[in-house]
């Protein structure tokens, strides 16, 4: 479970997020939209323990991000925007890399890296380094390093950007069969019929402020989200 | 030429902040200006320890010279690494090709980038002794003049020649496989090969000194700019100003327009990552599970190996002291009559301090091969990932730390054991050498990451901008020279009151730990709360 309680960040006199906020439960998938530069990446970076926040606390399963950080990173994935792996390493290794850090053994390593490669079909150039990757392909080796140890809480920011169709699609399902076991999932997306067709809930911000948020239907009633999220904007 | 200029404004706005201190704290934005100055003054007194014999034999013009041949050595070896990593590798290669820009324009401003960070780290050096020179000699308005055009022109040459060298070696590099680490071998055995030719010089300069009417003369026939501006000095002649600079700038000119092809051809076939035959293919891929620490550490000399800017700043220095200890310990008697014979003013018997020069040699490549100054910069973007992780953040500076030691304590212990059975060190000063080897090794490694999380760089444009022309990597090394001056005056000065070699050391070494102690301190308290604030 997310809880976030009165984040403020600010960058100087610019306030990025502002007095923000909401709770996102276990086993739901809870989609966070808004324009560019709306303040969906602070949140996101805030909640990840990333970067620090002026005012209000994040809780992840009741620990506070702020107080116990690296105990909340424990069971939490974060999926960047744009993945900038360790372009130096095989992506075998940097998936190694991940999993030593959040001490997944080697036989959960094994399962998980194998079930997750052949579902991306990526296994054959696991060996090869991550500089010869293309985007889509690093962005499937970020969410394989985020999946490999099994997170209570995937936070992940615009996470469809660069992935094929099938990829997409895979994530999708992957998505639904995690919550099914209880994690919380919370992302950014642009892709609006994503999130409609998706999530148990969304949230609408804009400059920093939550202008929308509830369940699908509550945002939408009878429009299409993207209608809502242009009549907000506006 | 509009085009010329708004490329060079756009690039030098990205790549001069490392003059935009962006810490809120006052001192900290002073710190590299107060460094910087406290490096002209050390060089200010070291000119004057020179010029102070050489004003009776009315020779004041060879602080210049020396100076100005330091500078240039130091230039062009330097450049020979740094070269490759500024025109090569640069990540705004694709927006800058896809404008409609002269490729020689780019280029030009590429070396232009060089151009600039050398003038500025030169000017360190070679402003001193022109004040030091101005000061006794009493000198007209040429010279300052002339000072003006030497400072602006001498960095021209040795960039020019290291550019053709690294051109040279990313060329060859291009071909390999695995460029980066042929790239790193490659410029290791060059630097090599041109460190035993200056070594091998002496009986050339012999004979040119020979032959030379006056030490001006000399210094023309070695290197000809060098003596122009020497002469200008002493003599100055109109024309000897067009000459020279008409000899600096036409390099230029030349590399300019006979590289700009082949330049961006070889840039192309080094960013040709993938093999020829497309991926590996191989479904056989290896999962090893290993402490934080080790993965850690892995990751960290992945990252080392695979960055020959990197890799070549921080440990040719470690390749330097092996070879000077095993230069030494063939030849000892050869390097001390060579001391005394060069009037060295030593007051004590070289051959009773050897345990007290190793122990200065150690320390001198210990503090100055500083891997943890570019460490949190060389994350770049994927810094991000590392906050993720779930480590503590003094965590990650130690594992950063252990890195250095994994590094630097085999090779300088190699060194050290060496010495110690040649020259038959005691068994005090024997243990006292190896526990510095381990001491020294960690203040470098943690001063550097305190340095790097203060003054990070996180969105530099290429490895050699994070490496080389950060604010954190020339705290780091000027830190360190002024460390290592400062240890080697504190030997000097034990010395002088008649105490027992293994109290000298022993009295460093608690030093050490001292500032060990502190700066541990210091990276617990301070800088894993900056480091928790930084952000990409």
């Amino acid at each position: 479970m997310i809880e976030i309680k009165n984040v403020t960040k600010k960058y100087g006199n610019n306030i990025a997020v502002n007095d923000v906020s909401f709770k996102v439960g276990d086993g739901e998938i809870f989609a966070f939209i808004g324009h560019n530069g709306a303040g969906k990446t602070t949140l996101i970076k805030c909640i990840t323990g990333i970067q620090e926040f002026d005012s209000g606390d994040i809780l992840i399963n009741g620990k506070s991000i702020k107080k116990d950080s690296v105990e909340c990173k424990k069971e939490m994935a974060f999926v960047p925007d744009n993945p900038e792996l360790y372009e130096q390493m095989k992506a075998i290794d940097y998936i190694n890399f991940i999993c030593d850090m959040y001490e997944v053994n080697d036989e959960d390593r094994q399962k998980s890296i194998k079930k997750y490669a052949e579902l991306f079909e990526i296994e054959d150039k696991l060996n090869d380094t991550l500089e010869s990757y293309s985007h889509g392909m690093k962005q499937k080796i970020a969410l394989i390093s985020a999946l490999v140890h099994n997170p209570k809480v995937l936070i992940m920011d615009e996470p469809f950007v660069g992935l094929d169709p099938k990829a997409v699609f895979d994530v999708k399902k992957i998505m639904k069969d995690l919550t099914k076991e209880g994690t919380t999932i919370f992302f950014s997306t642009h892709i609006l019929e994503v999130a409609e067709k998706l999530c148990s809930r969304v949230a609408i911000i804009k400059k920093g402020e939550l202008v929308s948020i509830g369940t699908m239907k509550e945002v939408k009633g009878d429009k299409s989200l993207e209608k809502v999220f242009l009549e907000l904007e506006d | 030429m509009k085009k010329l200029l708004s490329l060079i404004r756009a690039c030098f706005k990205d790549n001069m902040s490392i003059f935009k201190i962006k810490s809120k704290n006052k001192n900290s934005k002073y710190l590299p200006f107060i460094l910087a100055l406290v490096l002209m003054i050390s060089f200010y007194n070291y000119s004057e320890l020179l010029i102070e014999p050489l004003i009776e034999v009315h020779l004041e013009y060879v602080v210049i010279t020396l100076f100005v041949v330091g500078t240039c050595v130091m230039t062009f070896m330097e450049g020979i690494y740094k070269s490759s990593g500024i025109l090569f590798n640069c990540k705004d290669d694709d927006l800058l090709l896809s404008l409609p820009i002269k490729k020689s324009t780019v280029l030009f401003v590429r070396l232009l980038k060089f151009y600039v960070f050398e003038l500025i780290f030169n000017s360190l050096f070679l402003i001193p002794a022109l004040i030091s020179y101005a000061v006794h000699v009493n000198p007209g308005i040429m010279y300052y003049i002339v000072s003006v055009f030497g400072i602006l022109l001498l960095p021209i040459i040795p960039i020019v020649l290291s550019t053709i060298m690294g051109i040279f070696i990313s060329f060859v590099s291009s071909l390999a496989k695995n460029k980066n680490i042929m790239q790193t071998i490659f410029t290791f055995f060059l630097c090599g090969v041109i460190y035993v030719i200056l070594f091998r010089m002496n009986g050339f300069v012999e004979s040119l000194a020979e032959n030379a009417k006056s030490i001006n003369d000399l210094i023309i026939k070695i290197y000809y700019p060098a003596g122009l501006f020497i002469n200008m000095i002493i003599d100055f002649k109109f024309i000897d100003l067009i000459k020279f600079i008409f000899v600096n700038v036409l390099p230029l000119v030349i590399l300019v327009l006979t590289f700009k092809n082949m330049y961006f051809s070889i840039n192309s076939s080094l960013k040709i990552v993938k093999k020829k035959s497309g991926y590996s293919k191989d479904t056989n891929y290896k999962i090893v599970t290993s402490s934080k620490r080790s993965a850690f550490i892995k990751k960290e000399i992945k990252k080392l190996i695979n960055t020959p800017v990197y890799i070549l700043n921080s440990c040719f220095g470690l390749v330097l002291y092996l070879g000077i200890i095993i230069y030494a310990v063939i030849n000892v008697d050869g390097v001390i009559s060579k001391f005394q014979a060069g009037g060295a003013n030593i007051p004590f018997d070289l051959y009773s301090i050897i345990p007290l020069v190793i122990l200065g040699l150690v320390i001198f490549t210990s503090l100055l091969s500083s891997l943890t100054c570019s460490m949190i910069s060389l994350e770049g973007k994927s810094f991000n990932i590392l906050k993720s992780l779930p480590i503590k953040p003094i965590e990650i500076i130690m594992y950063k730390v252990y890195t250095v030691l994994v590094v630097e304590i085999p090779i300088i212990l190699i060194g050290v054991i060496i010495s110690i059975i040649k020259f038959k060190i005691g068994i005090v000063p024997s243990l006292l050498l190896i526990v510095a080897s381990c001491v020294f090794p960690f203040i470098s490694g943690i001063f550097g990451i305190i340095v790097n999380i203060k003054y990070p760089k996180l969105d530099a444009k290429d490895d050699t901008e994070v490496v080389k022309q950060s604010m954190s990597s020339f705290i780091a090394v000027t830190g360190g020279m002024l460390g290592t001056g400062a240890f080697i005056y504190l030997m000097f000065k034990l010395i002088d009151f008649k105490l027992n070699i293994s109290l000298v050391m022993l009295a460093v070494l608690i030093l050490a730990l001292i500032i060990s102690s502190c700066l541990y301190w210091y990276a617990k308290k301070v800088s894993s709360k900056e480091f928790e604030k930084l952000v990409v």
